[in-house]
Parts: C-alpha cells; sequence; structure tokens
C-alpha cells in the first residue's frame, strides 16, 4: 500500500476523486490486493453501521408524539402572537387616528376664534356666507348698501340698509333709497 | 420541510415521522445517551421547525437538520457542565464491550457490534464517519455540519476508518476468511 495510487484510497473512499483520478483509481485497485481488500472491508463496514443503526436504533414512539405536540404548541403560540399583534397595531391607528383627528377639529376652532377676535370689523372666514332668493339693487350705489341676511324661513328676507350719503348740517336726512323687490 | 412551511398539521407529522428517526441517531452519535439522544432530536426538530422559512434550498435539508442537532448538543454541553465533554482529540480507542471474538455472530450481531465499536471511537471520528457512512453526506457537507474545515474532516474519517479497521478485524475475519 505504498505506491503513489495506494494513496488515493483515502480519497476514494471519501468519494472526493476526480472523475479521471476515480476511473485510474479503480483501475489500480484490480491490480493491488491490498487496496482491493481495504475498499471491501469498508463497504462491510458500512452496510454493517447502515444495518446496525437503522434497524436497530428506533426513536421511542412516545418521542414522536411529544416532538409533534411541542410543534403545535408553538404553531399555536406564534398564531397567538400574531392575533395579539395585529389587534395592537389596529387598536393603536385607530388611537393615532383619532387623536389626530381631535387635534385638527381643535386647531380649526382655535383659528376661527382668533381670525373673529383678531378682525372686529371684517367677518370671521367660518362664518357662512348669507344665502337668499331674493335679489337687492339700489338705484344709486352711491347712497346706499343693502345687504340681505338670511334667515330660517324660506319666505323670510330682511335686508340691511346702509345709507353712505352725507348728512346735511341744515338738519333733515336726506338720504334716498329705493329697494327693488 | 421548508417547502411545506404553510403546510397543514399532517404534511407536518408525515415529515417529522422520516426525519426524527435520523436525527434521533445522529443524536445517539453524539450523546451515546439514548434520554440525551431524545432531548436533542426533540429540541433540534423544534428549531428547525422554527427556523424552516431560513432553508432556502430543499437538497440541503439534511445538513441543515444535522448543523441543528449539532448545534443543541454543544449548547447543551456549555450549559451542562455535567454532561459528558465534547471529545476533539485521538483518545485510545476502547474495545467495544459487547464484543466477543468466540461468539458466532449473526449479521445482526456483528451490525451491533460495528455501531459499538463505531460509538467507542472519539467523538469527533464517530460523527464523521456517521454522518459518511450512514447518513452519506459528502465531505463538505460534513465539514459544514460540524463547522470544522474539510481536511479535519478527512483527518478523522481516515483516523475513524483506521480504528474501525483494527477493532473489526476478526469480524472481517470471520467473514471474508482472513
Amino acid at each position: 500500500m505504498n505506491g503513489p495510487s495506494c494513496r488515493q484510497l483515502d480519497d476514494y473512499l471519501d468519494g472526493t476523486l476526480t472523475d479521471g483520478a476515480l476511473a485510474a483509481f479503480e483501475a489500480h485497485i484490480d491490480q493491488c490486493d491490498e487496496c482491493r481488500g481495504a475498499v471491501v472491508q469498508h463497504r462491510e463496514m458500512v452496510w454493517l453501521l447502515r444495518q446496525g443503526a437503522n434497524e436497530q436504533e428506533r426513536p421511542p414512539a412516545r418521542l414522536l408524539v411529544q416532538t409533534r405536540r411541542a410543534m403545535r404548541r408553538h404553531d399555536h403560540r406564534r398564531r397567538v402572537r400574531l392575533v395579539a399583534g395585529l389587534t395592537t397595531a389596529a387598536v393603536l391607528l385607530i388611537g393615532v387616528g383619532m387623536a389626530l383627528r381631535w387635534q385638527r377639529t381643535a386647531v380649526d376652532e382655535n383659528n376661527a376664534v382668533v381670525e373673529s377676535n383678531g378682525h372686529d370689523n371684517e367677518p370671521a372666514r367660518t362664518t357662512p356666507a348669507a344665502k337668499s332668493r331674493v335679489r337687492v339693487s339700489v338705484l344709486n350705489p352711491d347712497e346706499a348698501i343693502a345687504v340681505p341676511i338670511e334667515t330660517k324661513s324660506e319666505n323670510v328676507t330682511i335686508v340691511w340698509i346702509y345709507p353712505t350719503v352725507k348728512v346735511v348740517a341744515t338738519g333733515a336726512a336726506t338720504s334716498e333709497t329705493d329697494v327693488a323687490e | 420541510m421548508a417547502k411545506h412551511a404553510m403546510g397543514d398539521e399532517r404534511t407536518a407529522s408525515a415529515l417529522l415521522e422520516e426525519h426524527l428517526p435520523r436525527v434521533y441517531r445522529f443524536a445517539l452519535r453524539m450523546t451515546r445517551d439514548a434520554h440525551a439522544a431524545e432531548d436533542v432530536a426533540q429540541e433540534a426538530l423544534l428549531r428547525a421547525w422554527r427556523q424552516r422559512r431560513r432553508l432556502r434550498n430543499h437538497a440541503s435539508l439534511w445538513p441543515w437538520l444535522f448543523q441543528i442537532a449539532a448545534n443543541v448538543w454543544r449548547d447543551r454541553l456549555r450549559r451542562d457542565k455535567r454532561a459528558a465533554p465534547y471529545q476533539h482529540g485521538c483518545e485510545e480507542l476502547a474495545a467495544p464491550t459487547t464484543w466477543s471474538p468466540e461468539q458466532a455472530m449473526s449479521d445482526a450481531e456483528e451490525a451491533r457490534l460495528a455501531v459499538a465499536a463505531m460509538d467507542s471511537l472519539p467523538a469527533r471520528q464517530r460523527e464523521v464517519l456517521y454522518l459518511h457512512a450512514v447518513e452519506e453526506l459528502t465531505i463538505a457537507e460534513i465539514a459544514e455540519v460540524l463547522q470544522i474545515t474539510t481536511d479535519a474532516t478527512k483527518a478523522s474519517l481516515s483516523l475513524a476508518r483506521q480504528r474501525m479497521r483494527v477493532v473489526l478485524k476478526d469480524v472481517f475475519q470471520e467473514r471474508f476468511g482472513g
């Protein structure tokens, strides 16, 4: 077992020879009694080990049951954790959404108050514009401003007339305003 | 196992029946104790089940499973100081206790003797020999399972074969007449 080919015995048994080297070593086995004997013994040993391990060493039946039960427990715990996680996430999302909505409403209300307080001469932006089916026109716009005011009843419209003419110093007011319709 | 990552319970059970015996036998080689092997096999399969989505290549299932079992055993040795130390050296080979040269042996007895001889090898050698001879793993796969180099794997395998040849000399003589 000292020839160069004999030194490849372990590689052959390991299964690590390349195709070319494998063919050469198999040719060598036919010529070398020692290598052939070692290969035969190795195959015999492998066969005995497989027989012994696979047929005589069976795991106890309870191990299968226990392992299956442990896997089921694991899957169940995982499902519970998943559901709990999703529920928590949903609750958080709803909470955050509600908080944002509440905050936004509060800010809008604040702005409305600030705007109505800050500009006394101007109507607040949040005040709805007056709506009326009544059309008001003034013959001479230089003398008066007519503003229709919506009321709760559809049939009633109040019109405010603001005279713009100056009062004459002699006394009587000279404002002339005509309201049509 | 990975293929059936989302599989139903029946699939899991069928796979378990296929995998458990082999993982258990490998655990027996490492632990040389039936109770410890049961624990290791169960823990290994449970870990594998938990991590099954990580296994991308189904062809490497067995090396992956054995590697998990080897890791479980190493973790256990680290944790439990009372357990037998994990041997890496080339301890003197003790003859298997069940062997008697005078005994006329059947195939089953010879097989039992061969397994006993393998179990008497130092830890690394018997693990390498078992994975190569019984589980038919390649040298590269064994190196991956045991987290050693391929050269170390080959060296351990060569030593294991030499020792097995010595221990089983009488068996071989009886079977082949010399």
